[in-house]
């Protein structure tokens, strides 16, 4: 039962409406242009990677929105446990050696996380949620993002050696810069033997490289203030119950349920977090 | 005697939490080599088909994968070198507008709430051809327009996919990639023969590449930026 329930809830916490879009969606207003709204998201891609006080920021202003809709602040943060362990690996938490008791302490227990900027952390976990693959964590994703390279080559300066590298891009696979050459990008170009000798024979070519689908797998969060009135819960009642015969007490005819489950508040397990 | 129970979740009030999408890298699952994917394929032309590749792309419930090529690439006749300074960020090569229905909205924040296309981003497509529409042979046929139309038709629609992508928890939750139609400058050099040496530092969601970054995207470190943000240092 705790295991269904608690895939339920992260389902649910995944999936619920938004308050920003009930905002958005009312007032129809926003003061920010496309660019900004792209910075916003783009900015935020990995923040706790890209900055050592990424969580940090998120939290705050995430607290932030909290008091602009007039809600009380939240409490939990439920997040992977690998979040929670970069958390620790700053400079200060892994230093150890040099804290005395404090740091043998904290390097013994194993470097809990149980608390973090006032908001207790939940960790969330894998779920057996296709038939025959492996449980997988709902607030892991996949994200693919496009990324553009041009450059020009212009044959009144310098003709460029066929075999002679034009541009050079990161390789992740092999986590190196690799030289890319004029003759390769050319050749991936061309649509068809004329189209190839076109650019062979024009004066100034530009390349433009496109990586469209450049793919990880993401964490995500959720901040959240617990409890029936300021978040939601878990509703649960019975739907059915069976009386079978028993050699003992004879049979007993089964009681007539009601087929539709009602909801009931009083019944409602209010989310723990 | 058994028991049966029905139980469900309910968010009563949704001022009660912010999810925080892909605030963390977890793991790298493909798309970031320097393989380039031709258009042409076949007899004489090395490569994988170019059908195959398009349906790696469109494929939503698979990850993209380490050995899938990741780069396409595309040529212009351009001798006074006005594309690259046409470029702006984001471009989108393909625009909505060429979708059915018209105007359909391509969504920056993973919970598809803000439309964020411009007109400006697609651009390039049309700023360039006042400026060299040349036409390269008789029939016109590899002129910049007929080429990026060409390039654009031959591309999976990128466009079709944003634009009809689900919410962040909804994809989340049925295992499907999150796609994006926007393509920001990423980080790289160039130099050669002909060719303007210059250095890019990408400013896409990813931030700059270096070396020593495939790590930090496998979910393992902090990236540290090469510039202190002094200022944010001291807001904290």
């Amino acid at each position: 039962m705790q295991y269904s329930n608690d895939l339920a809830c992260h389902i649910c916490l995944l999936t619920a409406p938004s308050h920003e879009r009930k905002e958005a969606e009312k007032y129809a207003f926003n003061d920010r242009d496309a660019y900004q709204q792209i910075r916003q998201y783009v900015d935020s891609f990995a923040l706790v990677n890209k900055s050592t006080i990424g969580l940090d920021v998120a939290i705050e202003e995430a607290k932030s929105y909290f008091k602009k809709w007039g809600a009380p602040p939240p409490n939990f943060l439920l997040c992977s446990s690998r979040i929670a362990f970069q958390l620790n690996m700053t400079e200060p938490r892994v230093n150890v050696m040099t804290q005395g008791p404090v740091g043998q302490e904290r390097l013994a227990s194993g470097m809990e996380l149980p608390s973090y900027r006032g908001l207790k952390i939940i960790n969330t976990r894998s779920f057996s949620m296709e038939t025959g693959s492996a449980p997988r964590d709902p607030f892991v994703r996949r994200v693919r993002v496009g990324e553009y390279y041009t450059v020009h080559v212009d044959k009144t300066v310098a003709l460029p050696e066929e075999n002679q590298s034009v541009i050079t891009m990161y390789d992740q696979n092999r986590d190196c810069d690799v030289p890319l050459t004029y003759s390769q990008l050319l050749k991936a170009s061309a649509i068809s033997d004329q189209h190839l000798q076109t650019l062979r024979g024009a004066d100034g070519v530009t390349f433009v490289i496109l990586r469209p689908c450049w793919e990880h797998e993401m964490h995500s969060a959720v901040l959240g203030n617990g409890g029936l009135q300021n978040l939601g819960a878990s509703f649960y009642g019975q739907s059915e119950v069976s009386c079978y015969d028993d050699a003992q007490y004879g049979t007993t005819p089964p009681h007539s349920l009601p087929s539709t489950l009602t909801l009931n508040a009083s019944r409602a397990l209010p989310f723990l977090f | 005697m058994s028991f049966k129970y029905h139980c469900k979740p309910v968010i009563t009030n949704d001022k009660g939490a912010i999810r925080l999408f892909d605030i963390a890298f977890c793991g790298y699952t493909g798309g970031g080599n320097t393989k380039l994917q031709p258009f042409k394929t076949g007899e004489n032309w090395d490569g994988d088909d170019f059908e195959h590749w398009k349906s790696k792309v469109e494929s939503l419930d698979e990850a993209f994968g380490m050995q899938t090529a990741s780069l396409i690439c595309m040529a212009f006749v351009d001798p006074n070198n006005s594309i690259s300074s046409s470029m702006i960020d984001p471009v989108c090569i393909q625009p909505p507008s060429n979708l059915q229905g018209n105007n359909a909205n391509l969504y920056a924040d993973p919970e598809n709430i803000y439309s964020t296309y411009h007109s400006e981003m697609s651009h390039w497509e049309t700023k360039v051809d006042s400026a060299d529409d040349i036409p390269v042979d008789d029939n016109n046929q590899f002129s910049n327009k007929n080429m990026r139309a060409t390039y654009a038709g031959l591309c999976p629609n990128w466009t079709l996919l944003h634009a009809f992508r689900q919410t962040a928890g909804h994809a989340a939750n049925q295992c499907d990639s999150h796609c994006n139609a926007f393509f920001f400058e990423g980080s790289y050099r160039t130099s050669g023969g002909g060719v303007m040496s210059k250095t890019i530092r990408g400013n896409g969601h990813l931030g700059h590449s270096m070396q020593g970054c495939a790590a930090v995207r496998s979910g393992k470190g902090l990236q540290m930026p090469s510039v202190a943000p002094i200022q944010l240092t001291h807001l904290i």
